[in-house]
């Protein structure tokens, strides 16, 4: 199990160098360079400019600096936010990403197990019908169309919760429901899937052939051999929330790191779009990692090679 | 001894019929028969095949026939919504009076004409005066603009004090009439409601015809969600097929490097390529094919796995085949079945992204159009022109569903073993 674990961190760190060299060659092959769009710099000024952000050095070495750099956590200066560095701007916007990830994180895990539980117990039934209508819907509506249409019915017909920003934690229910809404289908379609599996196991016949009540037998068999499928989705996810949060904050105006990131790629400004590549990348790498090694922890069946 | 005895009547003739009962009633169906006879008892599958078969027959053809062209800009006509409130000036004459306050002569069934003419515009009063063939038609949007200021002013003080309920009076606000319309002096309102004939769908803040921008909008998509799929499975059969065929170790290194992409997240790096390349229809393809084929190449890999030990794979190699020609003659074919719903469930997945792309600004550029880049051009105007986002919305929902009902019916019916 230590072998298994040592594997995964080390596959993980792998991961993160491949990431962080990926987008060092992406942003590198940029046509033109940071400065092009402003007025013709003079030579002299241009290689005094050229030489404060280190792009005079060979390729290289511009690589080492930027490995080095970013392993002390020194995600370089915004080009075109003056005065602010890539990590003071990722560190105001996360804190409102990470509260509308971690409540749609709980919403989805809560509301697509309970939904697919409830299918599954109802099979072919009324429940079962509009659940997998809803995920139906759910999977394949657009997340920035929900977020179009939830502002369009809620904020401007019946006026119930505000459009814009982040005020109150009236703000947050739009955003968290249309960030949840493919997972939530997603999820409790796993979830029903994974039950009826469960449901035609022998140890449940003989479970209820002890003569156990009904509530025993699924909150105790059915349910706790039917979740662990439910963990592996947990990365997958964390990935499409985090993507998700691009539109999401876009259609809210929330100013979390998704809006940053989008906005960062409008204007060119390189440093920054590098640094949150490099941060939500990571971010979802070692989340990732946390979640199989604790489904290796949870479920004991499974091989650790 | 009795059982000796044979029974005469067991002499008898059988019965025609029954001399039948070891033929083979039916035709002999080949696979990929059986699974369109299953497919077609599939109600829903059917009904999203006969959709998309729509959508891309329309996609492909209206272009062609409609009087609009996609790119075709009347600024006169900006904003106009499907449906038009009208009001009758006299003569048989009517106009209608646009978000903006601007008077436009239509017919009695809804046809646009032309812009009525500028007399002044009076801001300070809050009124535009038009003038049509003689008579003067007065828009006085005063009273509303008054509500308007109201508002924002209670929205002001509902900062401090909580008490005060916004809703209410934003409904009193929606409430209000926009503006007065009146004819040489006397009011007139507004007398029936027709749809827009020239536009079914309405404008967008440019004029341009939505319906065609819908419908070009299509073409986009679709063109991505094929395309990108066609290089995806390119892509995935060779991938798939060598380390799948080779297997051991080349098997081990290929599949360690599909792990590697598979770890990190695609949606982010498809938005780096196309901050790194040149935007346009090519490099959202390439950008979705670099980084969406790893799904492929594991569904081959897997399946050429199964099936390279099978008595075909060694006839064809005992007759001298090479590897492209095993891999596409005998492999391939073999494997249509899973490959068919892959592709069917990446399409949906490619026109999302190209989308999510557009919505973003990433996606192509103006004045092209693709449902993503409709809906964020809608996104501004939500509130006064919600049909832009309506109908780019619809299209894209529906296009989606019906991939992914299709592909769940595919799914069924080419692999009825996996059927839960």
């Amino acid at each position: 199990m230590g072998r298994y674990i040592f594997k995964r961190v080390v596959s993980a760190i792998v991961t993160i160098w491949f990431i962080m060299t990926l987008t060092f060659v992406l942003m590198m092959n940029i046509p033109g360079d940071p400065f092009t769009e402003d007025k013709v710099l003079s030579p002299e000024i241009k290689q005094a400019v050229y030489a404060k952000y280190g792009l005079d050095k060979p390729v290289f070495e511009q690589y080492i600096t930027y490995m080095t750099n970013y392993m002390t956590g020194d995600f370089g200066v915004s080009f075109k936010k003056v005065g602010l560095t890539t990590k003071e701007i990722i560190l105001s916007g996360f804190p409102y990403s990470l509260k509308i990830g971690a409540w749609a994180s709980l919403f989805i895990i809560v509301g697509g197990v309970a939904m697919g539980v409830a299918a599954a117990l109802r099979q072919n039934r009324l429940t079962d019908r509009g659940v997998m209508i809803l995920s139906t819907l759910g999977a394949t509506i657009p997340s920035f169309v929900l977020a179009s249409v939830f502002l369009y019915v809620f904020s401007k017909q019946l006026g119930w919760v505000p459009s814009f920003g982040v005020g109150t934690w009236k703000h947050y229910i739009g955003p968290i429901l249309c960030i949840s809404a493919f997972n939530l289908a997603f999820l409790a379609r796993l979830t029903r899937t994974s039950v009826l599996e469960v449901l035609q196991q022998d140890y449940i016949r003989t479970a209820r052939a002890k003569g156990l009540s009904e509530f025993t037998v699924v909150g105790k068999h059915v349910l706790r051999n039917a979740l662990i499928p439910v963990i592996t989705y947990i990365g997958p996810m964390i990935a499409t929330i985090l993507t998700g949060s691009f539109v999401i904050e876009k259609v809210f105006g929330i100013p979390g790191i998704g809006q940053l990131f989008t906005s960062s790629i409008l204007n060119r400004d390189y440093t920054l779009i590098m640094g949150i590549t490099v941060f939500f990348a990571v971010f979802l790498v070692v989340l990732v990692l946390i979640v199989d090694i604790i489904y290796v922890l949870i479920d004991p069946r499974i091989k650790y090679d | 001894m009795d059982h000796n005895k044979i029974d005469s009547d067991m002499w008898k003739a059988l019965d025609e019929e029954e001399k039948d009962a070891e033929k083979v009633a039916r035709p002999s169906l080949t696979y990929m028969q059986d699974a369109w006879r299953r497919l077609r008892k599939n109600k829903v599958a059917v009904a999203s095949l006969v959709g998309i078969i729509l959508i891309i027959l329309s996609a492909v053809f209206v272009p062609f026939v409609w009087h609009i062209g996609y790119s075709e800009q009347v600024l006169d006509f900006s904003n106009i919504p499907p449906v038009l409130d009208i009001y009758n000036v006299g003569d048989d004459k009517y106009i209608y009076v646009t978000k903006e306050y601007k008077a436009i002569q239509v017919d009695a069934d809804g046809t646009l004409l032309k812009k009525c003419t500028v007399l002044k515009e009076d801001v300070n009063n809050r009124t535009c005066l038009y003038e049509l063939d003689g008579s003067q038609i007065t828009v006085d949007y005063s009273l509303y603009f008054k509500a308007k200021s109201k508002y924002a002013d209670l929205e002001r003080r509902a900062q401090n004090d909580p008490s005060i309920n916004l809703g209410e009076a934003l409904h009193e606000l929606e409430s209000t009439k926009k503006c007065e319309v009146s004819v040489d002096g006397r009011v007139v309102e507004p007398e029936k409601q027709v749809r827009n004939k020239t536009y079914i769908m309405g404008t967008d803040y440019l004029g341009r015809d939505l319906f065609i921008r819908v419908i070009h909008g299509a073409r986009i998509s679709l063109l991505v969600g094929f395309a990108a799929a066609l290089v995806n499975f390119v892509i995935g059969v060779f991938y798939g097929g060598i380390s799948g065929y080779f297997g051991g170790r080349v098997d081990n290194v290929m599949m360690r490097i599909c792990d590697t992409i598979d770890s990190i997240p695609t949606t982010l790096y498809v938005i780096l390529f196309m901050v790194v390349l040149e935007a346009g229809l090519g490099t959202i393809i390439l950008a979705l094919s670099i980084t969406y084929w790893v799904g492929m190449a594991r569904i081959v890999r897997g399946q050429v796995l199964a099936m390279k030990e099978q008595e075909f794979v060694l006839a064809a190699l005992s007759l001298g085949a090479s590897l492209p020609r095993i891999l596409g003659r005998h492999l391939v074919p073999n494997m249509m079945g899973p490959i068919m719903v892959a592709i069917t469930m990446q399409i949906p997945n490619a026109i999302f992204t190209e989308a999510f792309l557009s919505f973003v600004g990433l996606g192509i550029s103006a004045p092209m159009a693709s449902w993503g880049s409709l809906c964020n051009d809608a996104l501004g105007g939500l509130f006064t022109y919600p049909y832009q986002l309506f109908f780019p919305a619809i299209a894209i929902s529906v296009t989606m569903l019906a991939f992914n009902l299709l592909g769940d019916g595919l799914r069924d019916a080419l692999d009825p073993k996996q059927r839960k």
